[in-house]
């Protein structure tokens, strides 16, 4: 037996054994969990605040809304109102534009007239789009309403002359100056020259008759005019 | 290394507490964030985008009653524009017989005894819709076309539609005829179509 070797006594309880380093753990991870806990007990509690400031923010803007509703209701009322009155004058200023003044220019016609040329007839035709007449139920919706509504901007307008001349040769001296005088500028705001389509023919019936001396001629002219634009 | 419930048992005591403890304030941890915290975050992020939705509305709201004013001020101008076009253009039936013929006849006779056309018959033609902006109005206006037939000289006729033009702003000639009377030269009988706007109520 080797008595040189020293003997190591251990009187330590196994309870009463300690880590060597200066931390110990037993200790550290129940104050971790302490720590996560309160923690997310700080953190719920500031949700929660934060949630009743939003709550409250909200009822203050209910309130505010409340109180103003009554006179918001009444700025938007106006605005339907000034929808529909926008919406009645347009249709109106649609109308209003149609208008060609016309009394004028067909007055200033007896200046374009001599003692050998007549008119025995004068018609302005305006095209006028569907009508709606008695045999067409009443609409009773907006939407029957816009069925039955025209869509063309434009209501086409023709005039037509009917009348004789006297003439003595073969040329047509008197609707020539007739049909010039048309051209001129007091009537470009009435007739265009465009698809202007003129007729005459000499009036046999009369012209057995009457004496040689003028042959009698009878003529039908149609003028385009200015269109009615509904715009 | 195998956990069991004989090997936690035989631990020394404070490492069992200490085990225990944080077993217990881990677990509490978790109940909080699961029952308290997310639920609480959930509600808070629907009041917040109800509190942006409410602050829009109160903005736009406030920016309509900053406008309010100007808005009655266009109301009332289109009112009176509207008024205007109605007391003054519009044919509007005669009062006694509810008609629109004996409404254009009113109008139109003080004018042709004043130039002097002899007006014989007033006739009421169907009317037309006027075309409709978009939106669609609640009230809806339509064409009214009446004709006035009668006699005079081409003279007597003009003036008869130049004074309508005048007097009426909105009566427009829509129709015209003259034919020459063999019997008086002088004398033409005149067809005269003239429209006004009307409300599309007062259509029969």
């Amino acid at each position: 037996m080797n008595l040189n070797k020293s003997l190591h006594f251990d009187f330590l309880l196994e309870s009463e054994r300690l880590s060597s380093s200066p931390l110990r753990l037993r200790f550290m991870i129940p104050v971790f969990g302490f720590l996560c806990l309160s923690s997310s007990l700080v953190v719920w509690q500031m949700d929660y605040s934060g949630g009743k400031a939003t709550t409250l923010q909200k009822k203050d803007l209910e309130t505010e809304i409340s109180k103003l509703k009554s006179n918001h209701e009444l700025v938007l009322k106006n605005r339907g109102e000034t929808k529909e009155l926008l919406g009645q004058l347009e249709q109106l200023k649609y109308y209003q534009h149609s208008k060609n003044r016309v009394a004028e220019t067909l007055a200033y016609l007896t200046n374009c007239f001599t003692s050998n040329i007549q008119l025995t007839e004068l018609a302005l035709t305006t095209q006028m789009p569907s009508l709606v007449g008695a045999a067409q139920p009443k609409p009773k919706t907006a939407l029957d309403i816009a069925k039955l509504c025209p869509t063309n901007m434009l209501d086409a307008v023709t005039l037509r002359f009917k009348g004789r001349y006297y003439q003595s040769g073969v040329v047509p001296v008197e609707l020539n100056r007739f049909l010039s005088a048309l051209k001129g500028n007091a009537f470009t705001s009435l007739v265009t020259q465009v698809n202007r389509q003129v007729d005459y023919q000499e009036d046999t019936s009369r012209n057995r008759n009457e004496s040689k001396e003028m042959d009698v001629y009878i003529f039908d002219i149609n003028y385009q005019c200015l269109p009615r634009s509904f715009q | 290394m195998s956990l069991s419930v004989e090997s936690i048992k035989s631990l020394p005591k404070p490492t069992l507490y200490s085990l225990v403890s944080t077993v217990v304030t881990l677990a509490g941890c978790i109940a909080i964030i699961v029952l308290l915290i997310l639920p609480l975050r959930e509600s808070n992020t629907t009041v917040r985008k109800e509190v942006a939705e409410l602050q829009k509305t109160l903005s736009v709201m406030k920016a309509d009653l900053m406008k309010a004013d100007e808005e009655a001020e266009k109301t009332a101008e289109l009112t009176a524009s509207l008024d205007y076009f109605v007391n003054t253009g519009m044919l509007k039936p005669d009062p006694i017989s509810r008609s629109l013929r004996m409404g254009a006849k009113s109008l139109m006779m003080p004018l042709a005894e004043k130039v002097g056309f002899k007006l014989e018959n007033v006739k009421e033609l169907p009317s037309v819709l006027l075309r409709l902006p978009s939106p669609i109005p609640n009230q809806i206006y339509a064409r009214q076309p009446v004709e006035f037939i009668g006699r005079g000289s081409f003279n007597q006729i003009m003036q008869f539609i130049q004074e309508t033009e005048t007097t009426y702003p909105l009566t427009i000639l829509s129709g015209l005829v003259i034919v020459t009377q063999y019997q008086s030269p002088e004398i033409h009988k005149a067809v005269v179509t003239l429209e006004w706007p009307i409300k599309h109520e007062w259509l029969k």
